[in-house]
């Protein structure tokens, strides 16, 4: 028998252009596999097919193709991120009209699965706090971020009103005005991913007001939770045998890191986790302390999450430490890099040089750590921001900043995406 | 001993669905998942296998690239991409469409993979019009309900008039 297939076959596959379509009816392909295809394109091309008809908007809508998405996608990148920072100085009452509230940095705008040019609070509703004529509009503020959602308020003193928004997709829920208001509150925000059904099943909004004098301890702690699935801020109260509650949370946001909330104490030398998913008493919170050998002395220091570990930095006479909480459960930290601000090398920028000086030092600003990559933190030198890679001791301009702000620090957030947008659940 | 290198060029016969036939040795019929699961349960290589849904011209690229595969040792995996891409190069949509069909019914995995990612490659940054022309999709919305899920997806169009 003469093998003729296979000759045959190799012929045929060199001369594929000359192949010509068959009849449209003939080629169709079926929903599975409009869907085999669909999944494969950027997240933006494949929402914009929702458009082609009521089928696709249907597929594409469904939690099946939340599903193929995120899996296909999850394990050939990492997700989008971005570092927002916030113009504005966080005190000063009356900023232009104009100015941008938000901008970000690094890879989230040419990320392979988003493609975007940024992002902004515009589609928000303008703030009707400040209506007399001589007071513009204040930008939203960007107070905290979780899978992909974030919670923001028109002011930063007397928050009154908070949304939750989606800034990639635009979509938004205002949450009922909280019980009290108060000069200042912490606020942590934390989420519950269904990447499976593409949904946020829920979400909790914890505010912690301050407390009438800063310069004493309490032993009872007033919390305020609202909860996306009752729709109301309820009511709790920590109490403690000891008085360890104070006006102490350095940073206005909560870190979210194993499903918990937490701040740092600066007076007490530690960390307050709180689970708001948990509201039997004392089994809901506990403190960890810092790391053993860090310094109390040392004034620039960054508290965050990487890789889904609390980290805690500090850098001091010219050395950068960071610690890295490697057990959660029993509080044990390890110190996963260490190295001298002379060692840095300054990739991409000629106007760098003087990075290495003594004099430099005291301008530098730890901002924060990249929640995905381990080696990377971000950087503040003179209104520049810079990636820094603590294995390599390089450092990389990112962007610099329109404008000085003395607190930076205080108005910069890591925000990472999912690689499909989870939708709000209703309140 | 003499029967396992029979074995090794054992060959079978598919049938396309216009009736042409094409013998395939059975290491690159075994790319295929389908003619795999059919071998395995016992089904005589002596038949001929017919593939209702596959005409020639598709069946004959299936097995070009099926034959490529399943020659090429595994290490030569950067020959194997610069081949796939070669192998779509120039293939027009209604080439690629038979051969994600083909694939999927002979679940050829890779295959299904190239064919799908090349589609969607070429349909990327295109306007939904025209997406809905090359997948020969009738529009079933009214003016008013296209115009509301596009103010709804607003953020995916950015830069689309």
């Amino acid at each position: 028998m003469e093998d003729l297939g296979s000759t045959r076959s190799v012929r045929r596959c060199c001369s594929s252009s000359l192949i010509r379509s068959l009849p449209p009816h003939l080629d169709r392909l079926t929903e599975e596999l409009v869907i085999e295809v669909l999944q494969r394109l950027p997240l933006k091309d494949a929402n914009r097919c929702k458009c082609v008809c009521k089928r696709w908007l249907n597929s594409i809508s469904s939690p099946y193709f939340a599903r193929c998405y995120y899996n296909r996608h999850c394990f050939s990148f990492p997700p989008p991120f971005a570092l927002f920072f916030q113009y504005t100085n966080t005190y000063r009452w009356a900023v232009p009209v104009n100015l941008k509230g938000i901008q970000s940095a690094n890879n989230a705008y040419n990320h392979p699965v988003l493609n975007s040019s940024g992002f902004s609070f515009s589609f928000l509703p303008p703030s009707s706090s400040s209506s007399s004529s001589s007071q513009p509009s204040e930008p939203v503020r960007f107070l905290a971020s979780s899978n992909g959602l974030v919670i923001c308020s028109p002011t930063i003193l007397y928050q009154k009103l908070y949304y939750v928004c989606n800034p990639l997709t635009m979509h938004w829920v205002a949450l009922p005005p909280p019980p009290t208001c108060h000069k200042r509150v912490r606020i942590g925000f934390i989420s519950t991913p269904d990447f499976d059904n593409g949904i946020i099943s829920r979400f909790k909004v914890v505010r912690i007001p301050e407390f009438e004098k800063d310069s004493r301890l309490y032993t009872d702690l007033s919390l305020e939770i609202f909860s996306s699935e009752t729709g109301e801020w309820t009511d709790f109260v920590i109490s403690w045998h000891k008085p360890v509650f104070g006006c102490f949370f350095l940073c206005d946001s909560a870190v979210v890191c194993n499903g918990m909330l937490h701040w740092r104490n600066v007076y007490l030398h530690d960390i307050f986790a709180y689970d708001p998913n948990k509201t039997a008493n004392y089994q809901e919170f506990r403190t960890i302390p810092l790391p053993k050998e860090c310094l109390n002395g040392a004034l620039v220091h960054l508290f965050g999450e990487s890789q889904g570990h609390l980290r805690y930095a500090e850098f001091h006479e010219g050395t950068f430490r960071v610690w890295e909480l490697e057990e959660y459960s029993s509080g044990e930290w390890g110190l996963v890099h260490k190295f001298a601000q002379s060692e840095l090398v300054v990739r991409e920028d000629p106007n760098l040089p003087k990075f290495k000086t003594r004099n430099s030092r005291r301008f530098i600003t730890m901002l924060a750590f990249h929640p995905i990559e381990g080696d990377v933190m971000f950087l503040d030198w003179h209104g520049r921001i810079f990636e820094c890679n603590m294995r390599s001791r390089s450092l990389k301009w990112l962007c610099s900043l329109a404008e000085r702000t003395a607190s930076i620090h205080r108005t910069i957030f890591p925000y990472v995406l999912p690689w499909w947008p989870l939708s709000l659940p209703q309140c | 001993m003499a029967s396992s290198i029979e074995n090794n060029n054992e060959k079978l016969t598919l049938k396309s669905s216009d009736g042409e036939e094409f013998l395939v040795e059975k290491h690159v019929a075994l790319q295929s998942t389908l003619l795999q699961n059919m071998l395995d349960s016992d089904c005589s290589s002596a038949d001929v296998i017919p593939l209702p849904k596959i005409d020639a011209r598709t069946l004959a690229l299936v097995l070009g690239y099926c034959k490529k595969h399943a020659d090429a040792s595994s290490s030569k995996q950067g020959e194997l991409n610069s081949f796939d891409s070669e192998f779509l190069k120039d293939m027009d949509m209604g080439a690629l469409f038979n051969l994600v069909l083909a694939a999927n019914f002979m679940e050829i995995k890779g295959l299904l993979d190239i064919a799908a990612q090349k589609i969607a490659d070429t349909i990327k940054d295109k306007p939904h019009q025209e997406v809905r022309e090359i997948f020969h999709v009738e529009n079933d919305y009214t003016p008013e309900e296209e115009a509301a899920v596009r103010e709804e997806n607003r953020w995916a169009f950015e830069g689309f008039p």
